[in-house]
């Protein structure tokens, strides 16, 4: 069943694209950058598991999940006693929804906007967008907080992950034609070196480019400057974990969803036969 | 020209195949709509069971909690109330004294109709048409002589102090005693007990 | 049983219904894969109140914010697809139908462009049809703002905006619309009363109107010939003619088999379509102080949108778009009108009109892809090139379709066995 499904869930995906179904959500963020691909892990019950503890510890103080009750999280193996020890803080019951215990008041105080609920955000910006989000954080002194993040420009969240990320530097790469001003015709091409070291400082170099790039073009990459507590690996698999979660988090209902379509479309087959079977019966004093 | 349809057996097999099949999918329809009618996960979990600390109740005195947005009475009953719950099982003044015909757990004392005797757990609900019983003491008018009890303003009906109905009210039977269990010495878990967990 | 029949007959004409409309209406006997569509489309309404039915006992129409800061109208369809038992299916049967509606709706249009199902005698029938479809635009519309989403509320806010620009009364006319300065609780629970009691019922009674004009005329077909014009003498019927039932409820039910695996292989497999059947920003809550990047319509509204963005405005006015649009929509009734040839069937038609109406076809749904983009220099250029072809369509017609050579029609229906 579950091979089935991932076969299906491929094709399915193939097919979409192929029709270039992609138009509300695109593989390139609002900001320009290539998005990194999601691992799905929806199957993982320990991976969903371990995304349920990093949600309720790293997210929850500031954002809610008001769709989802606690007791929810048990259909992902969570027994109740866990539940009770080890995820539920503000709670008493776990029938309980999963407010923040932040106030919408305090958040806009202190990070200029409420912090959304991310019960639907994996719906709303795709997992691929979270992944890549969780691990765009960079250092930036201009911004309130000291952060900023490549896939969500001048955003009102620092880095939560930070202690096990650790310290990266950012460099963006940007080669561009450059245009004259009257006449608006390429007159040269130009490239573009903006670096944000570990601490956010911001240093910008543009050299002139002897030929004109057909094409404006932006690349980006992260170095890492002082150690987290995880590894870089090890920090992928968590947001990994986090957006798992969250995608779960969207629509709880998906897996019955599929495992009811498998039989459903099983059961109109075997009623298409007969109904044709019937039909032709039928038709055949039709001259 | 169509000639009238002649009935063939393959034909009737298939309509009747057909219709079969076609009969199992409608039901298989029909269950999610007519489960989409029982309780939500936000019913159950706003009838989910209630943990009640009755550290502080002290004796003579009762609380109410609001259990499946029903009030459920929990009564600290003294040595001497105890005694009269005992005193009016054995007369023949109640309606339904071994509380045959009402609603209670299996496990309860037969007498003092709880799990351990000065702890009285109640749904405060006359079994007639509804309202709230109210607590009276033996001097009322209103208990007509019956001892300390419970009063339904409503049309009347007289309960003892283990709320078991009168003769002559119109409730026809003892106020139901909801499923319980202790968790700890003083606290107590109205809404489920062994059986129903 | 038999007692019981002759009683209800007795008192209401029901053998005579069941033989005027199923056992002894006579259909043409060469129907194709286009005549599924008005059963289908039967269908789909049946689904719609259906689900919509039990979707009604956990909505809430209400604008007001809820203790975690979100609306509860968005609340309350969050609820029914994570609380309510299978309460998701039953919101994707009703999101999945809503666009499948006008899928098999527009697939029906197609048809009777193709057949000349609208021309004489049957120019009746054809605007009762288009009344549906303009009732089902509005359904489709209200019903859109009801989850209270981003695109819910910025589209509805888009659309109630174009009334602004009518001359005179435009501004007045677009806040009483709403009952307020912009979109908000009043209009939120007067487009859930439109949407739940006032447009279902005209629904119905509109198709139920469209059927019995139907049932009048007679069904055309493929070859866009009178069977009634070849009566067999010794049965009194239709030569040509089938009764629809055994025969074409025998058939429907094949089409209505293969409908539905489609429908559940979306509901099951792919709720969203990739954004295109539930949009992603639509899970957001509305929020009136914050619009998002990028606002278009359901796909379904597209081609329409499309003529709206293509005219500029002119003399600082709207209105010219908003009533190009408008006609756009209404100029369809005048079609048996417009069509000027000698037969009704694509089958006997010359190229011309084989070449007007496949543009016609490719054309609309380009204009749909390009509503749901944004503009951009390009797009708009070819948006107003779509829209003039659009427009050629309709206002060349009775030139065209008059020179085009056709072919003789043919006495009998083309029936292959």
């Amino acid at each position: 069943m579950e091979s089935l499904r991932q076969s299906l869930k491929t094709a399915m995906r193939s097919v979409l694209t192929a029709l270039a179904f992609s138009a509300p959500v695109a593989a390139i963020a609002a900001s320009g950058v290539q998005l990194d691909r999601a691992p799905s892990l929806l199957h993982d019950r320990v991976a969903l598991q371990r995304g349920a503890a990093l949600f309720v510890n790293h997210c929850m103080g500031c954002h809610g999940a008001s769709f989802l009750r606690y007791n929810k999280l048990q259909e992902l193996g969570i027994s109740e006693a866990v539940l009770k020890e080890n995820l539920m803080f503000s709670a008493t019951k776990t029938g309980e929804r999963m407010l923040t215990t932040m106030s919408a008041a305090a958040g806009r105080q202190w990070f200029g906007a409420t912090p959304p609920d991310l019960s639907l955000v994996a719906r709303s910006r795709g997992e691929d967008w979270l992944y890549t989000y969780l691990r765009g954080f960079y250092r930036d002194s201009t911004r309130p907080t000291g952060w900023n993040n490549t896939v969500f420009p001048n955003v009102g969240m620092p880095h939560v992950l930070y202690q096990y990320q650790g310290g990266r530097e950012l460099t963006i790469d940007e080669e561009k034609p450059v245009l004259d001003e009257k006449t608006q015709k390429v007159i040269g091409g130009e490239k573009v070196v903006t670096v944000f070291d570990e601490n956010g400082e911001k240093t910008v170099k543009t050299e002139k480019l002897a030929e004109a790039p057909a094409h404006a073009s932006h690349h980006q990459h992260f170095a890492a400057k002082s150690a987290g507590s995880k590894s870089a690996l090890e920090y992928d698999q968590m947001s990994a974990d986090l957006v798992n979660f969250l995608s779960w988090a969207g629509e709880p209902a998906q897996d019955k969803r599929f495992r009811t379509g498998v039989w459903v479309l099983g059961y109109l087959v075997i009623l298409f036969a007969l109904a044709y079977a019937m039909k032709r019966a039928f038709w055949k004093d039709i001259h | 020209m169509a000639k009238p349809p002649v009935e063939d057996s393959t034909r009737r097999r298939l309509v009747i195949a057909t219709s079969a099949v076609g009969a199992v999918g409608a039901v298989a329809v029909a269950v999610p709509f007519v489960s989409s009618m029982s309780p939500s996960d936000r019913a159950k979990a706003a009838g989910a069971p209630v943990e009640v600390d009755i550290s502080k109740l002290t004796p003579g005195t009762m609380t109410t909690v609001e259990w499946r947005g029903k009030p459920v009475w929990i009564m600290h009953r003294t040595a001497q109330m105890i005694d009269e719950v005992k005193k009016s099982a054995q007369s023949d003044v109640l309606a339904d004294p071994e509380s045959k015909a009402s609603k209670q757990p299996a496990k309860l004392d037969a007498v003092t109709r709880s799990l351990k005797p000065e702890v009285f757990v109640a749904v405060g609900i006359c079994t007639h048409l509804g309202c709230s019983p109210v607590k009276r003491e033996a001097s009322d008018p209103e208990m007509r002589g019956g001892g300390e009890g419970f009063y339904c303003p409503c049309h009347g009906s007289r309960f003892d102090l283990a709320a078991r109905v009168f003769k002559g009210s119109p409730a026809p039977s003892n106020l139901e005693v909801p499923p319980h269990k202790y968790l700890s010495e003083t606290t107590i878990l109205i809404g489920e007990d062994e059986t129903t967990a | 049983m038999n007692k019981l029949l002759t009683w209800i007959d007795e008192r209401f004409p029901l053998i005579e219904t069941w033989k005027a409309h199923l056992a002894e209406y006579y259909a043409p006997k060469n129907f194709n894969f286009w005549y599924y569509f008005g059963s289908l489309a039967l269908l789909v309404l049946v689904i719609q109140i259906l689900s919509g039915i039990f979707l009604t006992m956990h909505y809430k129409p209400d604008a007001s914010l809820n203790d975690a800061g979100i609306p509860v109208a968005f609340a309350s369809v969050e609820y029914i697809m994570r609380e309510v038992p299978w309460g998701w299916l039953i919101r994707y049967i009703h999101s999945t139908g809503a666009s499948f509606f006008f899928i098999v709706v527009y697939l029906h249009m197609f048809r009777a462009l193709m057949y000349g199902s609208h021309r004489k005698p049957r120019e009746l029938l054809w605007i009762i049809g288009m009344v549906i479809y303009l009732a089902l635009m509005a359904e489709a519309f209200m019903g859109y703002l009801l989850p209270w989403g981003q695109m819910s509320f910025w589209g509805a806010q888009v659309i109630v905006n174009l009334f602004d620009a009518i001359p005179v009364i435009g501004p007045d006319l677009s806040v009483w619309i709403r009952g307020d300065y912009v979109i908000g609780d009043a209009t939120l629970n007067r487009f859930f009363s439109f949407h739940v009691i006032l447009l279902p019922l005209l629904l119905a009674g509109l198709v139920f109107v469209h059927i019995v004009a139907l049932h009048k005329v007679g069904s055309n077909n493929p070859d866009g010939i009178e069977i009634k014009k070849n009566i067999d003498p010794k049965t009194g019927h239709a030569v040509d003619g089938i009764p629809f039932h055994p025969y074409y409820t025998v058939k429907d039910i094949v089409g209505t088999v293969v409908f539905l695996a489609l429908f559940c292989a979306v509901i099951f497999f792919m709720p969203t379509l990739g954004g295109y059947f539930l949009e992603h920003n639509n899970f957001v809550p509305a929020d009136p102080l914050k619009t998002p990047d990028h606002i278009a319509p359901v796909w379904y509204f597209t081609p329409f949108y499309s003529i709206l963005r293509a005219v500029p405005p002119i003399l600082g006015s709207q209105f010219p778009g908003v009533l190009l649009m408008g006609v756009s929509v209404v100029i369809f009734v005048f079609l048996p009108w417009l069509d000027r040839s000698k037969v009704k069937s694509i089958r006997y038609r010359g190229s011309l009109y084989k070449w007007a109406l496949g543009i016609f076809a490719v054309n609309f749904i380009l204009l749909g892809y390009l509503g749901v983009k944004p503009v951009s220099d390009l797009y708009q250029l070819l948006a107003r090139i779509g829209t003039v072809i659009y427009f050629l369509f309709f206002i060349l017609m009775p030139w065209y379709t008059k020179i085009d050579k056709t072919k003789p029609e043919p006495g009998r229906v083309t029936w292959n066995h």
